[in-house]
């Protein structure tokens, strides 16, 4: 051993390693390229002989147009890309190989013949038996425009990640029956549409773990969103919003955006979800039974964060709460539309093992109904022994804040941190109010009472972070 | 040398010695990582000291550093950012030798995709001297070349 490094010593090092990358093998070194847009590895063909068709063994392809960030020559730009992806098509060893596409260019322009052939010539040629990953994005124009998807997408056998963005109509035909028997991922952000063509293509996916929808519904209808999920993000871009389907009980993180409920509620076997984001409104009366359904089922939940339409359906009378304890939340964060202790502590008695509070309020048009201040029987368990750390934004000065935050400094026996930050007042009327909040006894020796500026408690729970 | 064999599987570490005569301990489990060393450990032993005759002290500490998070699962895109931050091309360039010659898989790709990210802006010519590529193109055979692959060409700035 001591000998080789001793000759190695006579070598510059700088031609040591370049021997050595000329060692790796051809495929070592088209795998780097298949991480550079196609463009660039074609490129790459004028390095030396060995490297002249190289980049014609990829079966990673990526194409990225930005013609349409250019105010004139649109259509010039985008036959030029048309060109580039055109000629790496013809000239690629196998192009029916193609594991993995990524193409993105836009869609505008709907009376652009030209664009909309290219384009669904592109997709089809990929579309194949090697293909495990399509990436699609189409920018869209105010128009509307959307590409239709070859129906024979919907049968690609070994498809695992498929992500659709922009201008695209994810419409399944009636006489397709979609086999996607190897997806796993599928991220959907798209305009309109149709949800009954959307449970079609959910239907055929048996093995499906991540799922990330936002569209736009053309009418109120039912997501019934397959059982095999891990993780589920959904949203519905307009007020018309959508309802769910769910038996998922592998599913782990939950979000949900603008969603409601229906007439039958159908959200079941939640109780392994560990972290939820719940913006739901109330399409009806009914709507406020079922967000309480909800809630006791996701009852192993961890980390939940509730937006302000959904904490509003929550700002009842205290025997209203329908719904059993969160035996095992320990990060609690929401948004007030109006604040109202009463409510908020009834929460806090659901929340036996909590350790973190967020609360904030947002301002809302609606006016701050007059609600009736019955006192809390008891201190809420989680004050007494696991809360330690209580953020408050926007506190607005109103008697009935103030109640709050002085009764969790008075009970929280380990609340060692209450910080106020975002306080909207003059000065005068903020100097009474922490002069009077820091003369309060505190119940917790080592309790740090700050304001202003937002602190955040030092073991931040990152349940809710979805992957890319 | 004495080597003493650790009771509890979860806990086991592995010696590897680098070509320039070092020792660094790993998990057991991030040697799992490294296809090349658990190939080795299942031939040789795990009581023994695994040589890599390829792998030297400068870069083998970065890549028990990657995972050891890995093992943990932390690895992040700020800690890959972190990671990558403060080294030069070559660095890079000495890393990627080393995840290929260790069959370090997840280390390997991410490594790719950042010479990727470093060499899309640069000229032909320093991508030549990254890879240590001989040109052995005669003029008029690489400016038919670029004429036939103009399409490709189009819109980037032509290297000094």
């Amino acid at each position: 051993m001591a000998e080789s490094s001793s000759s190695n010593k006579l070598q510059k090092p700088e031609t040591k390693i370049q021997d050595r990358i000329s060692d790796l093998p051809d495929c070592v070194l088209t795998r780097i390229l298949s991480f550079l847009p196609t463009k660039i590895s074609v490129q790459t063909s004028i390095l030396s002989s060995r490297w002249q068709h190289l980049w014609q063994h990829l079966s990673v392809l990526d194409f990225k147009d930005d013609s349409h960030y250019y105010h004139y020559h649109h259509s010039e730009r985008f036959k030029s890309f048309a060109v580039m992806v055109n000629g790496v098509l013809n000239l690629l060893r196998n192009p029916r190989g193609i594991k993995k596409m990524t193409l993105e260019c836009a869609y505008v322009f709907s009376h652009d013949q030209f664009r909309r052939v290219s384009v669904d010539t592109w997709v089809r040629s990929v579309i194949g038996p090697y293909l495990e990953e399509l990436n699609l994005t189409l920018n869209e124009d105010d128009q509307g425009s959307y590409f239709k998807l070859p129906q024979t997408l919907f049968t690609s056998h070994n498809l695992v990640s498929l992500s659709l963005a922009g201008g695209i109509s994810v419409r399944v035909l009636s006489s397709t029956t979609v086999r996607l028997p190897s997806l796993k991922k599928m991220i959907i952000n798209i305009g309109l549409v149709e949800v009954p063509s959307l449970n079609a293509l959910l239907y055929g996916c048996p093995i499906i773990e991540v799922l990330d929808l936002h569209f736009r519904p053309v009418c109120f209808d039912k997501v019934c969103v397959p059982p095999s999920l891990k993780r589920l993000r959904i949203g519905t871009k307009t007020d018309v919003g959508a309802s769910l389907e769910i038996d998922a009980p592998d599913l782990e993180c939950l979000i949900v955006r603008k969603i409601t409920f229906g007439n039958v509620f159908s959200m079941y076997n939640l109780h392994n979800v560990a972290a939820a984001y719940l913006d739901v409104f109330a399409r009806s009366t009914g709507s406020v039974i079922s967000l309480h359904d909800l809630l006791n089922a996701l009852s192993g939940i961890k980390h939940l964060m509730l937006s302000r339409s959904t904490t509003k359906l929550l700002l009842g009378e205290p025997p209203d709460l329908l719904f059993g304890e969160f035996r095992y939340l320990i990060h609690l964060d929401l948004k007030f539309p109006w604040f109202n202790s009463n409510s908020l502590l009834s929460l806090l008695h659901k929340c036996p093992l909590l350790q973190v509070l967020i609360i904030q309020n947002v301002k809302f048009k609606e006016q701050r109904p007059i609600l009736g201040c019955a006192p809390q029987p008891s201190v809420p368990n989680c004050l007494v022994s696991h809360l330690n750390f209580i953020q408050f934004k926007g506190c607005q000065g109103y008697e009935d804040e103030l109640f709050f935050i002085e009764y969790v400094l008075q009970n929280g026996l380990v609340l060692e941190t209450m910080n106020v930050a975002d306080i909207s007042l003059d000065l005068q009327t903020k100097y009474d109010l922490l002069k009077r909040l820091f003369n309060v006894r505190k119940a917790c020796e080592m309790c740090q009472f700050t304001f202003d500026t937002a602190v955040y408690p030092k073991k931040q729970l990152c349940l809710l972070k979805y992957p890319k | 040398m004495a080597q003493e064999a650790s009771s509890s599987t979860s806990s086991k570490t592995i010696s590897l010695k680098t070509g320039d005569g070092e020792i660094f301990e790993i998990e057991a489990s991030a040697a799992k990582q490294m296809k090349t060393v658990q190939r080795l450990i299942d031939d040789l032993g795990d009581d023994i000291t695994i040589p890599l005759h390829n792998v030297f002290s400068k870069e083998l500490p970065k890549i028990i550093e990657y995972y050891k998070k890995d093992i943990t699962g932390e690895i992040t895109k700020d800690f890959e950012a972190e990671f990558v931050k403060d080294l030069n091309d070559d660095e890079v360039k000495v890393l990627f030798l080393a995840a290929n010659y260790l069959d370090a898989n997840k280390l390997f790709e991410f490594l790719s995709q950042n010479i990727a990210d470093r060499l899309e802006s640069k000229s032909v010519e320093y991508v030549r001297k990254y890879f240590g590529v001989e040109n052995d193109f005669t003029p008029e055979e690489e400016s038919k070349l670029r004429e036939e692959r103009a399409w490709s060409f189009r819109g980037i700035k032509e290297d000094e």
